[in-house]
């Protein structure tokens, strides 16, 4: 591989791990606090795309899309709760098998709505076109996405680690009945995180939705990478999460150039490796 | 009359009225059929894990193709008949299955969930990109038949018959000491360390069994298809093997089976009117985990008599800590 | 209790010994009647576009003809594989064995297709099989399957021989990683070689890959000056796009097979497209008075231009009303209905000419194609050059043909 191959290689790998940082941030918040995969957490990055996509068409604003792509499902995610996912609270099987059936329900909604073409999503024109950086012509947006998701990374941070509803958050994880005891309502602070990973996955439904499309089968890929991601860089971890991303994003990069064939295998392979030996993943535990 | 003769007497109605479906309905019903009764070796084999071991896989799909296209492979290339492809294939399965096995039994709860999540997508990823063995995404010829039983009603009749058998085996080992060292596994790990078992132990002779048997329905299900495909091993088809089980009820032992009756001729009947079947599927579950833990049979059983057997199905547990231990 | 048992399972063993009804009880020598035709299609997964198209033509053929054959009024039932071998089989058992199917035109996958030919011969029906087959269906004999349109490698060989003749020594393919995007560049390779060509490398996306920048990275560093694209759908779109976004317009020479710049990719890349060269054996802005009324009708009704697949579904409807004309208004048994449907021959479509060869295998006009604007300034392909007469054997004879393997990503083309 030639020095310019590398760096291209590289830059594409970190900007899709941009993208995967956005989907998986949501998808372990929700797991640290709630103690379960959400493995619905791909149809709502589907679900984000295609309303990102449909304002889109009508605004023709694409921060209008943004916009309604995260509101829209951190909605839709806020309703979930409330109605469904909150009668399961505190087991654990049941909340995963409960994401699997919605995860169902909303592929194949959005299947009947949308048909089965694969869309795009235009870049906003400040972002649209390319960019020379040192040599390299890369698509502008794919600079942005590394770019705000370092933004979201800080954001995280400093709301889980600065302010009181970040500790409010982090206690939750150590200690549920001192929360309750302190007579803070647990439920409230549960459904806040649901909401913000579901806000997360919309938003970031609509970033994928540029330099990946919108298509039926988006969500179970989206979600097949966030599992790695998580396990790999550790349930319930923020840097985990960052950690794993740019691992999964660099893998997915360089194993798509040198080895196209063995993909499943250099994905999936280390995944279950870390979940054998090490499952707490690379820097799993505390949040 | 005890309620073990009724039992009895109700189990021979049941195998009775379902041989003789090829009298009351035409070829592809019987078709429908004959993939119910595969799907219900493999539900009441999976159940083996869910139900007495407490452990809900999501990658049975991933043995229940490998032992297809085992047998697939067994008779294009090495040209074996029915049986002896079928020993081979349940021979291979066991030894995919050990390897499932051995990654995943010392976790429980959410991370076996995920560790057999990921097993069976590599089975499928292999099937899919390991073109020169298994035919990549056009499939592995099969269809073979026991030789003078391929009319579509005899080949009906063999897979009840198996069911039968494999059902009858499953009912004694549950009763059998491994079997209840197995469920005991499931209810206390940290007593049966106590006594002196080992949790991981008895998980894996529970998965070798489970493997076994679903690899059995495999060698059938390659019998009843012209091809052996990749989508076998997929994720959506382990998904509908533990819905089948848990919509069924893992708490009564045919259960498992009735689960796989009613999704099968469910899902047959549905697509022939709407393509919207896997919300169909979704709302089940959703419906079953919200309003029926038990499945169908654990209900209809409660509301018959009240519970006596203090053997909540595997919805209804304690829930584990993040590290998937107990 | 015993006697009891005993006495049911007496009953069974007898009961055994009786053979339930028959299986089918489709009347096929009918002449009157309502005429049931199985359409097998994907309307969902990835090739959920193109599977829209080929519906979309085979209903626009129905309207246009009253929707009925012969006389006789077609009801089409339209089964969904989902892209999936297993469903693909699972549908066509129902439309056979329960919906009483006279006939199946389909499917849209290779794989369901593969599956599929070897299913009906098992059957009493007919597979009219609308799009390009796998190779497979030359090579093993199926007689009750028709291809309609040929088969997958038969209309990219001609790029082959063009690509060399004007200066495009050293190509590049990248083709979809799947049966078919293997056969397209099994196509070209076979006769771009023959024909003195170097094929400098051959990428292999997998089908559905959402991400083509790490094939563009390997793109920017090949000695080759043109890259042939047998890609699919989605994914052609996908990598037209990525192409543009890594600033490659222009650097080399695209060459797009007969799927990869058809209509169905040509929607979802816009006026960028504009200039592409391709081969293919349909062009929607050819300028003859047949074509043009089919696109003209198809936009009309679907508000878009019409893909091969559009025009492989309404054909495929007019071969099999034409052959049951023939046939005195009656399918027929399996076997003797594609003989029929053999001896029919176009001397113009929506295609072009075509004829049927010794083998049962339609031989096409194939067309080089180059991207124009169309109706409504939207992009089309328009006809640059003809070449008549494109067999299913890539210029060879049937014996040279038949004695090499089937196209594979392992075999692409010249001595095995």
């Amino acid at each position: 591989m030639s020095g310019g191959e590398l760096l291209l290689t590289t830059f594409n790998g970190l900007s899709f791990a941009g993208l995967l940082f956005l989907v998986a941030s949501g998808f372990t918040l929700i797991f640290s606090l709630m103690g379960v995969l959400n493995l619905a957490h791909g149809t709502f990055y589907l679900w984000g795309g295609y309303i990102g996509l449909v304002t889109l068409a009508a605004t023709g604003s694409w921060l209008l899309a943004l916009l309604a792509g995260a509101l829209g499902v951190a909605l839709g995610g806020g309703v979930l709760e409330r109605l469904v996912f909150r009668r399961v609270r505190g087991m654990e099987l049941n909340e995963v098998l409960l994401s699997v059936g919605i995860s169902l329900v909303l592929a194949d909604l959005a299947l009947a709505q949308f048909g089965g073409d694969s869309l795009t999503i235009a870049p906003p024109a400040a972002l649209a076109g390319s960019i020379e950086l040192g040599g390299l012509v890369v698509p502008r947006f794919r600079l942005a996405v590394i770019v705000a998701a370092v933004l979201v990374m800080i954001g995280l941070a400093v709301l889980l680690r600065r302010t009181r509803v970040g500790a409010i958050i982090r206690a939750g994880v150590d200690d549920e009945e001192m929360l309750d005891a302190l007579g803070l309502n647990v439920r409230r602070v549960a459904a806040a995180v649901f909401v913000l990973g579901a806000l997360l996955a919309g938003a970031s439904g609509v970033v994928g939705g540029v330099f990946f499309g919108v298509y039926p089968g988006a969500d179970a890929e989206m979600l097949l990478f966030a599992l790695v991601v998580v396990v790999v860089g550790g349930l319930g971890s923020l840097h985990g999460a960052v950690v794993g991303s740019v691992v999964v994003g660099l893998v997915y990069s360089f194993g798509v150039a040198l080895a196209p064939d063995l993909l499943y295998f250099v994905l999936f392979g280390p995944m279950l490796l870390v979940l054998v030996v090490r499952p707490r993943g690379i820097l799993g535990g505390r949040l | 009359m005890s309620d073990r003769n009724r039992n009895v007497i109700g189990v021979v109605v049941l195998v009775v009225a379902a041989a003789l479906l090829p009298y009351i309905v035409g070829e592809y019903w019987v078709g429908i059929g004959t993939e119910a009764a595969i799907f219900a070796i493999v539900a009441i084999g999976l159940n083996v894990l869910i139900g007495l071991g407490g452990l809900v896989s999501v990658g049975h799909a991933g043995l229940f193709a490998a032992s297809a296209y085992a047998t697939s492979l067994a008779q294009q290339r090495l040209d074996l008949d029915f049986v002896t492809s079928g020993l081979v294939a349940i021979t291979v399965t066991l030894l995919i299955t050990a390897v499932f096995a051995v990654a995943a039994v010392r976790t429980t709860g959410m991370y076996f969930l995920m560790i057999t999540l990921a097993a069976g997508m590599l089975v499928w990823g292999l099937a899919h990109r390991w073109s020169s063995l298994t035919g990549g995404e056009n499939g592995s010829v099969s269809g073979v038949r026991p030789g003078g039983l391929t009319r579509y009603y005899q080949y009906y009749w063999v897979v009840l018959a198996v069911l039968v058998v494999v059902a009858l085996l499953l009912w004694a080992f549950q009763r059998s000491p491994a079997g209840m060292r197995v469920r005991a596994t499931r209810d206390s790990a940290a007593r049966m360390t106590s006594l002196g078992y080992s949790p991981a132990g008895q998980r894996f002779v529970a998965f070798l069994v489970s493997g076994a048997v679903t690899g059995v329905a495999g060698v059938l299900y390659a019998g009843y298809y012209p091809v052996v495909s990749p989508s076998t091993a997929h994720l959506s088809m382990s998904i509908l093997f533990m819905l089948m089980v848990i919509a069924g009820g893992s708490a009564v032992f045919l259960g498992p089976a009735v689960g796989a009756v009613v999704l099968t001729v469910l899902r047959a009947a549905v697509s022939a009117e709407t393509a919207r079947w896997a919300t169909v599927m979704g709302v089940i579950l959703v419906a079953v985990v919200l309003f029926a833990p038990e499945g169908i049979t654990g209900t209809v059983r409660d509301r018959l008599r009240p519970r006596r057997d203090p053997d909540p199905p595997v919805a209804v547990r304690e829930p584990v800590t993040a590290q998937g231990q107990r | 209790m015993r006697a009891r048992a005993l006495a049911a399972a007496g009953l069974l063993v007898a009961l055994a010994a009786c053979a339930p009804t028959a299986a089918r009880d489709v009347d096929v020598n009918r002449t009157t009647g309502p005429l049931t035709i199985g359409f097998v299609d994907s309307l969902s997964g990835p090739l959920a576009g193109a599977g829209q198209d080929m519906l979309q033509g085979a209903q626009l053929w129905l309207a246009e003809h009253g929707g009925a054959m012969s006389g006789r009024p077609v009801e089409l039932l339209v089964e969904d594989d989902h892209g999936s071998t297993e469903t693909g089989v699972q549908v066509t058992k129902r439309l056979v064995e329960a919906r009483g199917a006279d006939l199946v035109v389909g499917p849209l996958a290779g794989n369901v297709g593969v599956a599929l030919g070897r299913y009906v011969t098992t059957t009493e029906v007919p597979l009219v099989y609308p799009i390009p087959t796998s190779d497979v269906f030359v090579h093993e004999n199926y007689p009750t399957v028709f291809p309609v349109t040929g088969t997958a490698p038969q209309f990219n060989a001609p790029l082959g021989d063009w690509a060399v003749a004007n200066g495009h020594k050293r190509v590049l393919t990248i083709c979809s990683d799947y049966a078919f995007g293997q056969q397209v560049c099994g196509g070209f390779a076979d006769r771009f070689r023959a024909s003195g060509g170097e094929l400098t490398a051959q990428l292999w996306p997998p089908l559905g890959s959402s991400d083509f920048a790490p094939f563009i990275s390997q793109l920017q560093r090949t000695p080759a000056d043109a890259v042939f694209v047998g890609l699919i759908g989605a994914d052609s779109v996908k990598f037209l796009k990525a192409w543009k976004d890594f600033g490659m317009t222009g650097k080399l020479t695209l060459l797009g097979s007969d799927p990869g710049f058809d209509q169905a990719v040509l929607r979802g890349v816009g006026a960028d497209a504009v200039g592409l060269v391709s081969i293919g054996h349909f062009a929607e802005g050819r300028d003859n008075p047949l074509t043009r009324r089919f696109s003209d009708a198809f936009q009309a009704k679907y508000k878009k231009l019409p893909s091969y697949y559009a025009a492989s579904g309404y054909l495929s409807l007019d071969w099999t009303a034409r052959a049951i004309e023939a046939n005195g208004g009656k399918v027929g048994a399996a076997a003797d209905f594609v003989k029929v449907m053999r001896t029919i021959s176009y001397p113009d479509s929506v295609f072009g000419p075509i004829r049927v060869d010794e083998r049962g295998q339609p031989v096409y006009t194939t067309y080089l194609r180059e991207v124009g604007r169309g109706p409504g300034n939207l992009p089309w392909n328009t006809v640059t050059a003809s070449f008549p007469d494109v067999g299913a054997t890539g210029g060879l004879s049937y014996e040279e043909y038949l004695a090499r393997p089937v196209f594979s990503r392992d075999y692409q083309g010249g001595r095995p």
